[in-house]
């Protein structure tokens, strides 16, 4: 082998020793950057378009339903406005129907009226005659019925004039008391039977006066003046009981005294 | 007549310029991460992203509003990942952001993302000051209109960015200087005619109320996103200048502020308050929306990544950066590995291993790069490696030898960790860019050969590799020769006094792993005068070292000395030494000890002499370019072999002494002293060899990982 050869190969290849040495700058680093930046873009563009996809795919079918119910609500509302002109259709022969009817009766019921109002006349004639004719028969019987209750308040004062006088003479003779007691009831009896025969005048006065008030209808008036006489008759009546019942209760006493 | 006067009063309000107080209420948001979570089920309830969507369309409900996003929104939350951003861009989208400023994190996706994601999107992505080829890749400002007047906002992002590999090499974005970025936004918008002017910035507090004091145009900063401290180490919310311009921080990510401003001739902060999230029934067609997006996107990513890629053998594995590191180290063969503090999250793995927990369990997405350092300039990133996550260094040693401040290691780290160390290291670093990310490399693994799933990596230390370090020497010999009667030269010794020019080179062959170390070193020492041979020596040495302890270690020592050119009679006098013993190293001083015998093999074969061997050798390093080294190779001999007499026992010890003046990495000057001495015990014969040489050294090395 040529030493000198090898001496300077044994100097010149370890000289010749580089590190592991990658230039990131150089072009094949760059080629390789673009590919790492293009595959990252298409990653995203690949995971984006499968999202955008599958909304597409739902809205799609979004929209088909909406079609489809679109569809179906175009078919009701046609269902619908044929039906609907047929019911008015229908609407308007009854209505038409109806309007026939309508000024039939109206005929009729202006004949109807027209009677009614005539026959209204005549009960309204025949009816006030009536009332007038109860209105004297009341008048009537209060004339009488006054002048019954005048000779019945004339008695009865007299009788009280007469008792009071037997009063003071019972009083002035306590030894007739039997007789007394027994004239007074005698009187009480009377009274008693002429409240009665008050009381039932009275309340057949009431009576007729109802039934000519339910007669004539229209003597609300004349009923109430009626019914405050009866309502005075009825005082005048409590308080000949409470006179009664005070002389009752003096003739106990007169015979307790005894 | 009596309605005149307040006619022309209000009329002279109307013309004086002054509109009474007009309203803009501002939403603000921040670092919001990308957060989704990967689950549907309970999502309004549960999601973060959600609740935050339903409490800014609660707060439109109160009026118009504006909604401006401060950054750091798209990154690293595992849905925003996985979409690329995608998924908050639809987000800003439905919630009507007008404006999110491009921040750090922001740009882990990728310049060219965003800018595909701006395409079509409402939601303007804003920064004045990151330009390519010195136009700004965003918009640096956008005009809003409220109530007839018109207000600017520019947005500055913080410097703290980094640009993945790939769009670093195409793309040359940089961040221009803030102050020259605003008053070239502020001298555009004079032209536009408008009314306010605030800033959208990334930068720190202490720098934007100097910017608010340099530019009394400004009239509000709304700061957040990469702001990462206050005055005086205290986030601020709030700041206004004596003029009542205010500094509005944004600090707090899982809710929105809200900021309530009036327009007169300044601009008034009248309200600033912050929301947490919160749950709200929202109705309607925009959010239903979303809900149905951000529902396919989970859907999609639980379909994609939720396959199960391997499982763990019914044990629970933690995945963490400790194993990331041994992977590492294993997939790209290095013998060290570097990530940063926060690269992977830990995550209890039972049974089933999914892509979908790689991806929430790992930080970064920076490619790995390869590269080499010195042992000293691993020395000087000591400080810096603290702060780091490292594997194959322990204690100053690499495969549990110390480190060796001239040799290189191998390192695999991200991308991040690379610019880190250049920066610390101020020089130019050639790297190899695996174009793999951890994810990437995690993902290989579990597919494969399942390294993360190992219970130990001591395996890793011991790899054998092997280094091959070449010391050539070309010198000027001044040999002078003493040499008493009837002594013979040892083989390959010179016989007389000369001056000449020779080479001497050596090889070391080491092949080792953390516990054994082989080394075999052919060494030539040649010499030649015309036809003489002065120095003919061929030895080919083969050393085993145990390397229990980094000082003391057990060796083993086999060489053979001969010649490179056959001698007078065709002769080639061979001699063999067997040593074994213990290797002492420390950091001047290396030195073996050990007994064993030498033997005369060949032209002439003699019996073997026992002896003791002795070897020193002493480098010191000083005034960065000088080395001092001194060799001693001693064998005493003891034979007891009475066949031969004459050769019983001798001594042979060499001592170099060299200075050599390094001028560049491999290549350097060096003076050497060479002294060899053979003493013959039983005739009292002596050989002593003594050179002084000076010789132009190169010295290179390989390593075979």
């Amino acid at each position: 082998m040529n030493k000198p050869l090898f001496l300077i190969f044994l100097f010149v290849v370890p000289s010749c020793a580089t590190y592991i040495h990658a230039d990131g700058r150089g072009e094949i680093e760059k080629i390789k950057s673009q590919n790492h930046i293009i595959r990252n873009r298409l990653i995203l563009i690949e995971r984006r378009n499968s999202i955008v996809e599958e909304e597409n795919i739902a809205r799609i079918r979004e929209i088909q339903e909406k079609q489809a119910q679109y569809e179906n609500l175009a078919a009701e509302k046609k269902a619908l406005l044929e039906k609907s002109a047929s019911d008015m259709h229908l609407m308007n022969e009854k209505y038409r129907n109806l309007e026939e009817k309508s000024r039939i009766l109206e005929k009729e019921s202006s004949r109807k009226i027209q009677d009614m109002a005539l026959l209204n006349r005549n009960l309204e004639g025949t009816l006030g005659s009536k009332i007038l004719m109860l209105n004297e028969e009341i008048k009537k019987r209060e004339l009488n019925f006054g002048n019954e209750m005048e000779r019945i308040k004339k008695e009865h004062a007299r009788n009280v004039y007469e008792l009071s006088i037997k009063a003071e003479e019972l009083k002035k003779t306590i030894s007739n008391d039997d007789d007394i007691i027994h004239s007074l009831d005698l009187d009480l009896s009377e009274l008693s039977g002429r409240i009665k025969k008050l009381s039932g005048e009275l309340m057949n006065k009431n009576d007729i006066i109802r039934g000519l008030i339910d007669l004539s209808g229209a003597g609300k008036d004349r009923e109430e003046e009626l019914r405050r006489l009866l309502s005075e008759k009825e005082k005048e009546l409590i308080e000949s009981k409470k006179r009664k019942d005070i002389i009752e209760m003096e003739k106990s006493l007169k015979k307790g005294d005894k | 007549m009596r309605y005149a006067l307040p006619i022309v009063l209000a009329a002279l309000f109307y013309f004086n310029g002054e509109l009474a107080g007009s309203d803009l209420r501002i939403v603000i948001t921040s670092n919001l991460k990308g957060g989704f979570l990967s689950e549907v089920e309970g999502q309004e309830d549960k999601d973060p992203m959600l609740l935050l969507g339903q409490t800014i369309l609660n707060e439109r409900k109160t009026g118009d509003v504006l909604y401006i996003d401060l950054g750091n929104s798209f990154y690293p939350g595992i849905i925003a990942k996985y979409s690329f951003g995608s998924a908050v861009m639809d987000f800003f989208r439905h919630m009507n952001c007008a404006m999110t400023l491009v921040s750090s994190a922001d740009l882990r996706i990728g310049i060219n993302t965003l800018e595909f994601l701006q395409k079509g999107n409402p939601t303007l992505l804003m920064s004045g000051n990151l330009t390519r080829n010195g136009s700004p890749i965003f918009a640096p400002y956008t005009i809003h209109t409220v109530r007839d007047k018109r207000i600017a906002f520019i947005a500055l992002s913080s410097r703290n960015i980094l640009l993945d590999i790939a769009e670093k090499n195409l793309y040359q974005a940089r961040m221009e200087d803030e102050i020259l970025t605003l008053k070239n936004a502020l001298s555009l918008l004079k032209k536009e005619a408008v009314s306010h002017i605030m800033l959208l910035s990334g930068l720190d507090d202490d720098i934007n109320l100097a910017l608010l004091k340099e530019f009394s145009g400004i009239g509000l900063i709304i700061s957040g996103s990469d702001n990462s401290g206050g005055i005086f180490n205290k986030k601020i919310e709030r700041a206004e200048l004596y003029d009542g311009r205010a500094v509005i921080g944004a600090s707090r990510s899982s809710g929105c502020y809200i900021l309530d401003l009036e327009l007169g001739s300044g601009i008034k902060v009248s309200d600033y308050r912050y929301i947490p999230s919160k749950r709200y029934r929202i109705e309607g067609s925009p959010y239903r929306d979303f809900i149905s997006r951000i529902t396919r996107w989970k859907e999609h990513f639980v379909s994609e990544h939720g396959k199960v890629l391997a499982v763990t053998g019914g044990k629970t594995i933690v995945f963490n950066d400790e194993r990331v590191l041994n992977l590492l180290r294993d997939r790209f063969n290095t013998e060290i590995s570097i990530l940063g503090d926060n690269a992977v999250t830990p995550l209890n793995l039972d049974e089933k291993i999914r892509e979908s927990d790689l991806l929430f369990s790992i930080n970064t997405n920076y490619p790995v790069f390869i590269y080499r350092l010195s042992g000293s300039d691993i020395m000087q990133m000591q400080p810096l490696l603290k702060t780091f996550r490292v594997s194959g260094v322990t204690d100053g040693k690499v495969q549990n030898y110390n480190l060796a401040p001239g040799r290189f290691y191998s390192i695999a780290s991200t991308q991040s960790i690379y610019d880190e160390t250049q920066y610390l290291l101020k020089k130019d670093i050639p790297f190899v860019n695996t174009w793999m990310n951890i994810h990437d490399t995690a993902l290989e693994d579990l597919k494969g050969k399942k390294v993360l799933l190992l219970n130990g990596y001591g395996y890793l230390d011991r790899r054998f590799r092997a280094t091959a370090d070449i010391f050539l020497s070309g010198f000027f010999n001044n040999t002078s020769v003493e040499m008493s009667y009837g002594a013979k030269p040892p083989a390959g010794s010179a016989d007389k006094s000369l001056k000449h020019l020779g080479t001497e080179d050596r090889i070391d062959f080491t092949v080792y792993n953390s516990l054994h170390q082989f080394i075999l070193t052919p060494y030539i020492f040649y010499e030649k005068e015309n036809d003489t041979y002065i120095h003919n020596l061929l030895r080919g040495t083969l050393v085993y070292n145990l390397n229990l302890d980094h000082m003391v270690k057990p060796y083993h020592k086999s060489q053979a000395d001969s010649v490179v050119i056959s001698v007078a009679d065709n002769r080639r006098p061979t001699t063999l030494r067997e040593t074994a013993g213990v290797n002492i190293a420390g950091t001047i001083v290396k030195g073996k000890a050990g007994a064993g015998f030498e033997k005369e093999v060949h032209d002439p074969q003699g019996p073997p002499v026992y002896g003791f061997e002795t070897i020193l050798n002493v480098e010191v390093k000083f005034l960065s370019y000088f080395t001092y080294n001194l060799n001693i190779d001693s064998f005493m001999a003891y034979s007891t072999v009475k066949i031969v007499l004459e050769e019983k026992g001798y001594r042979r010890i060499e001592v170099e002494n060299s200075m050599t003046f390094k001028f560049s990495q491999s290549a350097g000057i060096a003076v050497k002293h060479k002294w060899f001495r053979y003493y013959y015990i039983r005739k009292n014969d002596k050989y002593t060899n003594s050179q002084v040489i000076a010789s132009f050294d190169l010295k290179t090395d390989f390593k075979i990982y």
